[in-house]
């Protein structure tokens, strides 16, 4: 496999790389509280990113001995006759769970910002120091 | 019959949780009863299994019929079992002293609300301590989280800012978490804990596989308040509601103490740590300077309730570094003493320091001046749990010094003797300032006698009896059971 298909072929892993670490840098550097949460969810995302990446088996079978893949997983005759290869369903459920609690999280984040802001006046992590002194 | 207990047990609070928000509609009075009356329930259902998994073994629920590894399965083996009680132990005793506090500190509209929290903390946490598969750990880890960081906030103002630090770390760490099972995923195909522990014994080589350990690892260890990474607990211990702090601090702690022992024995075993144990060696040191700078921090302190708070920084360090001893048992076992030893005693010191709050509203050391004369009673348990923290036998924080000095000595570590000895006389110095403002300073002369209300003082005391009778018990008919835990993990030696 030369340099150009790894980086290529492989465009999801190397995208979950890149948005975790802006995820996870945004989620830990920044003063701000929504740009945290912003960072946060984007971190979050990447991961699902990475879970729905692995769920699709075939793609190097794919290649060498020429089967088809990425169909649905269903029962389906005729596709397994032409040699069809089905996305595994795990990950999707896997993310699917996932998504729910990162949104759960987000609202929750949110609703405490809110609170923060009421009582506060401000969303800077600094400011806040400050005034919590 | 008991097989299908570990279900109940996660179900009945998660039912309970919904029950409490309806019924808060017409009855607020109510909600606190069904929170009761529920935790007893779990808590005899608890007890059962734990007799049960001690006699005949683990117990296996396929979950819908489903046959693992495609369905999701509870294994509930001793060390499941075990931490299923200690949660739910230290539940009711906060869920009893919760009701007086909570009536302070909450408004009354909002009491529902609480104790439907509550019961999803506690779902949570039951979860985790039956599950034997690793998503569901993380959904159930997630439940208990995101209770816990909504509870914190019920305070209101600083420990709003407190709880919104705590959710992005901890967010930052279960994500972790997420990640490590997403390569575990990757290279074997299996969520379930045991089918993915005898795929992983032919890969232990893969880079994948290290990958994954490394962000298990770090991921428990963030929710855990290890040091690099303890920023966000002390905030959350201190501005928390009382009765919060008593259940996060002992059976939240515990938990993610027991998902650590579980990926780490459990899942990756011992075998695969050998492979790498200079960064397993590595890991015992950091956890030694865990236990010293949690000490440090807690003597430079001004509040009773942070410097409780460092002091459990200090004590996640003695689990890392009592799970870090492999070719012996007495490592495990001191770990999974520890889990029920520090519960016992951070259950009787929060609740005495809250119980403080709550009578004079004294936050400061020196503002405790004469209170042990006042509150007679809740401060000779408070003396009591420090004492057992000091480590003086037979009390149960000797029991875990012990366990770990004879790990230390059977496999010539002989450095982390002097960490507990350290450690032991940093405890001395952080719990004499309190004894001593307690009991020595003040005027002196006639005090009105004023103790905590009985509901709040009760738990306090059975607790800190626990200290000492559980220290004798360990010490006696105990060890037979911690060996059982450990052959179940696969420490020998």
């Amino acid at each position: 496999m030369d340099v150009a298909e790894m980086f290529l072929a492989r465009y999801n892993y190397w995208s979950f790389v890149v948005l975790m670490l802006i995820g996870l840098y945004g989620a830990i550097a920044y003063g701000n509280l929504v740009k945290k949460i912003i960072g946060l969810s984007i971190f979050q995302t990447a991961i699902f990113l990475l879970f729905i990446s692995l769920a699709d088996v075939g793609k190097d079978i794919e290649r060498t001995l020429g089967l088809k893949s990425g169909t649905a997983p269903i029962v389906w005759e005729k596709g397994i006759e032409e040699g069809y290869i089905y996305v595994n369903p795990v990950p999707h459920v896997l993310v699917l769970t996932g998504i729910v609690v990162a949104a759960a999280t987000l609202a929750l984040a949110l609703a405490l910002m809110i609170r923060i802001y009421r009582e506060y006046g401000t969303l800077e992590e600094d400011e806040l120091k400050e005034l919590m002194g | 019959m008991i097989e299908h207990f570990p279900v109940v047990v996660v179900a009945a609070s998660l039912l309970s949780a919904f029950t409490i928000l309806l019924s808060g509609i017409f009855n607020r009075k109510i909600s606190y009863y069904i929170s009761l009356g529920t935790v007893t329930f779990q808590l005899t259902l608890s007890i059962f299994i734990l007799d049960y998994v001690t006699k005949y073994g683990t117990i296996r629920y396929w979950l819908g019929g489903w046959r693992p590894p495609w369905g999701i399965e509870y294994a509930t083996d001793e060390l499941g079992a075990y931490t299923l009680f200690i949660v739910l132990f230290f539940s009711f005793f906060a869920t009893i002293y919760a009701k007086r506090v909570v009536e302070k500190e909450i408004e009354e509209y909002k009491i529902p609300y609480f104790y439907t929290l509550w019961q999803l903390l506690i779902s949570g946490m039951c979860g985790v301590a039956v599950t034997g598969d690793l998503f569901n750990l993380f959904v159930f880890m997630e439940i208990a989280s995101l209770a816990g960081y909504a509870l914190i906030a019920m305070a209101g103002k600083r420990a709003l800012v407190a709880s919104y630090n705590y959710l992005i770390l901890g967010t930052v760490g279960i994500s972790f978490y997420l990640l490590g099972t997403a390569f575990l995923y990757a290279v074997t195909g299996t969520l379930n804990m045991l089918d993915a522990k005898i795929l992983l014994s032919l890969l232990y080589e893969n880079k994948v596989v290290h990958a994954a350990f490394v962000f298990y690892f770090i991921g428990l260890v963030i929710k855990m308040a290890l040091i690099p990474f303890h920023i966000w607990q002390p905030d959350a211990y201190e501005y928390s509601p009382s009765a919060v702090t008593v259940l996060i601090s002992t059976a939240m702690a515990k938990i993610n103490a027991y998902a650590l022992i579980r990926i780490v024995f459990s899942v990756f075993t011992t075998e695969f740590l050998e492979k790498f144990l200079a960064v397993w060696t590595l890991v015992a040191w950091i956890a030694s300077a865990a236990i010293i700078l949690g000490s440090i921090f807690a003597i430079m302190q001004r509040s009773l309730k942070r410097m409780l708070a460092y002091s459990s920084i200090s004590h996640v360090g003695y689990i890392v570094l009592a799970m870090s001893f492999l070719n012996t048992k007495w490592g495990i076992m001191a770990a999974a003493a520890h889990l029920l030893n520090h519960s016992l005693m951070k259950a009787t010191l929060f609740m005495v320091a809250c119980g403080f709050i709550y009578k004079t509203n004294a936050k400061r050391i020196e503002e405790l001046e004469g209170l042990g004369r006042k509150m007679p009673l809740s401060a000779a348990a408070f003396t009591v749990a420090a004492i057992s923290m000091i480590g003086i036998p037979p009390t149960v924080g000797f029991v875990t010094k012990f366990y770990i000095i004879l790990a230390s000595l059977e496999t010539g570590q002989f450095g982390f003797i002097a960490v507990m000895i350290v450690s032991s006389l940093l405890s001395l110095v952080y719990f004499w300032r309190v004894i001593e403002a307690l009991y020595m300073k003040g005027h002196h002369g006639e005090v009105r006698r004023d103790d905590l209300p009985a509901l709040m003082l009760y738990p306090a005391l059975i607790l800190a009896v626990l200290c000492i009778l559980a220290g004798v018990f360990w010490l006696a008919k105990g060890v037979v059971f911690l060996e059982s835990i450990a052959k179940t993990l696969e420490v020998v030696g």
